[in-house]
């Protein structure tokens, strides 16, 4: 249930395919994701472009690939739409993750 | 007033089907915000009727919407376990969450983002009532 692309600099993009990335969903996209930081990136981006809510789970998943990255690499995220800034805004989630506006800006960033 | 009921099996694919369902139901009586605050609030109480009450379990779970002029108010009825007694007053604020937490946020969400929230456990069952203002008190 995700989407990834992996940029020539080392960035990886990873979308989650559900506009809705909540308890019914979290636990696959957190699999998934964390294959990917296991086979070696460390720089990533999630691109919330199509998500359009987010719940405690989805937040947790969220937490969980942070962690599992560590302080080797980096996670962003992009594309934050209105509810789904609310939910990082009340549960502090803006002072984890840095946030872009989209995947260009994001990939740029980690590039550096 | 208007009022509209659902029931639903108790899996996750359904409670996210539900909660989609009851946002929308009160999507033109609530503000932007408080709308979204709805259905933060009504998604984590139903996902932890799945988890925690019937913990894998099969059961249902019934909802119901209730708009007055006041208020919306969110009924959600299940036969799972009931969550223990004092959980909700012990929720943190929402102002003390640990961002970096994994899990756990579900009942300081519930009871932050709701202006009301009533839980009562009896043995035929558990009823939460979350009730949403449709205007501040300021406003």
């Amino acid at each position: 249930m995700i989407r990834t692309d992996f940029h020539e600099s080392g960035v990886c993009v990873i979308a989650p395919e559900s506009a809705r990335l909540t308890a019914a969903v979290a636990g696959t996209f957190r699999d998934e994701a964390t294959r990917i930081i296991e086979s070696g990136h460390s720089r990533l981006v999630i691109d919330l472009s199509d998500v359009s809510f987010v719940d405690s789970s989805g937040l947790g998943a969220l937490v969980a690939l942070l962690k599992r990255v560590g302080n080797r690499g980096e996670i962003v995220v992009c594309g934050v739409g209105e509810a789904v800034g609310q939910m990082f805004r009340i549960t502090r989630m803006e002072r984890v993750f840095q946030s872009f506006p989209g995947p260009r800006e994001a990939v740029l960033h980690l590039a550096q | 007033m208007s009022r509209s009921e659902f029931i639903i099996h108790a899996t996750l694919e359904e409670v996210d089907g539900l909660t989609r369902s009851l946002a929308d139901l009160a999507r033109t009586c609530l503000p932007a915000e408080k709308l979204v605050g709805l259905e933060i609030a009504v998604a984590e109480a139903l996902n932890n009727v799945v988890l925690h009450g019937y913990d894998g379990r099969e059961g249902t779970i019934s909802a119901a919407l209730t708009v007055r002029d006041g208020a919306v108010t969110v009924e959600i009825r299940d036969g799972g376990r009931p969550v223990p007694a004092g959980a909700f007053e012990a929720a943190g604020s929402l102002d003390d969450m640990d961002p970096l937490v994994e899990s756990g946020r579900g009942l300081g969400l519930m009871v932050g983002l709701s202006d009301r929230l009533d839980y009562a456990s009896a043995p035929d069952g558990n009823c939460l009532t979350l009730e949403f203002d449709r205007q501040d008190p300021a406003g």
